[in-house]
């Protein structure tokens, strides 16, 4: 399967805002842990809430298969906190991008608080 | 305590509509101010839910502090505190695996029960089922504190059985079964969640800070506006940075400890309290 996975080359897809405001909470995880199961990487526009990460990680525990689905990696950063002003008026600013993918592949070199850097290694768990 | 609302009215939390112009609420422990930030909750909610493609919840939840100036804190539900009953908090002891959240309960406990939470390893996903010990007294100087302290399996966004067996020397059937209990495990916790008071969240101080487990824990925490103290574990060890860690989440106290040696723990404590005594915030239900 790794072999496979390797000569096809990996999928790294770039999800946008609007494809991911097409969807409620629940079929976004869905969409995302599908995506991730079958190999694919992707880039949100838009991350998850603090919720939503949440979820994310209890289906993915639900999901886990001993030797064809180990988790995911998910890296991304918190919502940035609106102003009083912005509060006042009900703005609400949606979470920053975050990238996804399975534990297996995606690996997370660094992260700070302006940039994640990660590598996708094929075939390389935990 | 008797509210007033046009034509509307609360019970238990449920907004009806009515011809009458009043309601009587029986649960006398929530803060009046809560009260009517529940009732514009479901109000507005109930308005807007349609229009607008954002959690309303989280609107309010992050406008309550701006209500609060408006409406003035509350003495009544301090009052009543004080008349009938002793602070005492649920406090969830979470993090990533094998940051010492467990070593820092078993010190804890022996520090003021002489009780013991739960078994301590270097092979991550040690604690596999959460471990609630009620009614512990925690005391600094003149003010107290009756927890009652939850340790929870280590939050990980993986569990790979191949791990136990490569690095930590397994079997492969014990590392399936490891395996399977952890994911069990990071489940009961993300439940536990929301069961809490408070959240004494473990990091491990000679690791990267912004992990996405120390970011969801928090941002989740944040969202439901969850008094949270984070321990910075581990400072017993040359490559620990508590500095790191108070930088990184300068919203929030940071106290550096060694769950191992007990080194700072009186600190800890005393933050412990007035961070998880305070008067108890309005739950998200
Ligand atoms: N040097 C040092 N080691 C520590 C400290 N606290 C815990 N450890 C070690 O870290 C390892 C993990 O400790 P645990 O208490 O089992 O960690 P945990 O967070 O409960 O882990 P899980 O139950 O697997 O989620 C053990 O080897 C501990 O001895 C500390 O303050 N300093
Ligand atoms: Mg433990």
């Amino acid at each position: 399967m790794t072999m496979k996975k390797a000569e096809n080359g990996i999928t790294v897809n770039l999800v946008s805002r609007q494809k991911l405001e097409q969807f409620d909470s629940k079929q976004k995880l869905q969409f995302i842990l599908d995506e991730v199961q079958e190999g694919k990487v992707l880039v949100l526009e838009h991350g998850l809430t603090p919720m939503e990460q949440t979820e994310l990680i209890k289906r993915t525990m639900e999901e886990i298969q001993e030797d064809t689905f180990i988790g995911i990696e998910m890296e991304g950063y918190a919502e940035e906190k609106p102003s009083f002003v912005q509060k006042i008026l009900g703005i609400v600013r949606k979470p920053r991008m975050t990238v996804i993918g399975p534990a297996d592949l995606l690996h997370t070199v660094s992260k700070d608080s302006n940039m994640i850097q990660t590598k996708i290694i094929p075939g390389k768990g935990a | 305590m008797l509210l007033l609302f046009k034509g509307y009215h609360l019970i238990d939390g449920t907004l009806h509509k009515s011809g009458f112009h009043l309601c009587l609420h029986a649960d006398f422990w929530m803060d009046p101010t809560d009260y009517i930030l529940l009732f514009l909750k479901k109000f507005t909610a109930k308005l807007i839910k349609h229009k607008l493609n954002t959690n309303i919840e989280d609107i309010l939840i992050s406008r309550r502090k701006d209500w609060m100036g408006l409406f003035g804190r509350s003495k009544l539900s301090s009052m009543m505190r004080r008349i009938f009953g002793k602070k005492h908090a649920r406090i969830g002891i979470y993090g990533p695996p094998n940051v010492g959240k467990t070593t820092l309960a078993n010190r804890i406990l022996q520090d003021w029960t002489g009780d013991i939470m739960g078994t301590v390893s270097e092979v991550p996903h040690e604690t596999r089922k959460a471990v609630c010990k009620k009614n512990v007294k925690i005391e600094n100087g003149g003010s107290s504190l009756y927890m009652d302290i939850v340790d929870t399996p280590g939050i990980s966004t993986k569990v790979d059985y191949k791990e136990f067996m490569n690095t930590f020397g397994l079997t492969k059937q014990e590392s399936k079964q490891r395996a399977k209990e952890a994911t069990e495990g990071v489940i009961e916790s993300i439940r536990w969640l929301e069961d809490v008071d408070g959240v004494l969240l473990v990091m491990d101080a000679t690791q990267d800070p912004f992990t996405q487990v120390n970011v969801t824990i928090l941002g989740n925490l944040e969202a439901r506006n969850l008094p949270v103290l984070i321990a910075a574990n581990k400072i017993d060890m040359e490559d620990s940075s508590p500095a790191t860690l108070k930088s990184a989440f300068p919203q929030h106290p940071v106290i550096p400890i060694s769950a191992l040696t007990g080194y700072n723990s009186e600190d800890l404590y005393s933050v412990m309290i007035e961070q998880f005594g305070r008067k108890r915030r309005w739950r998200r239900r």
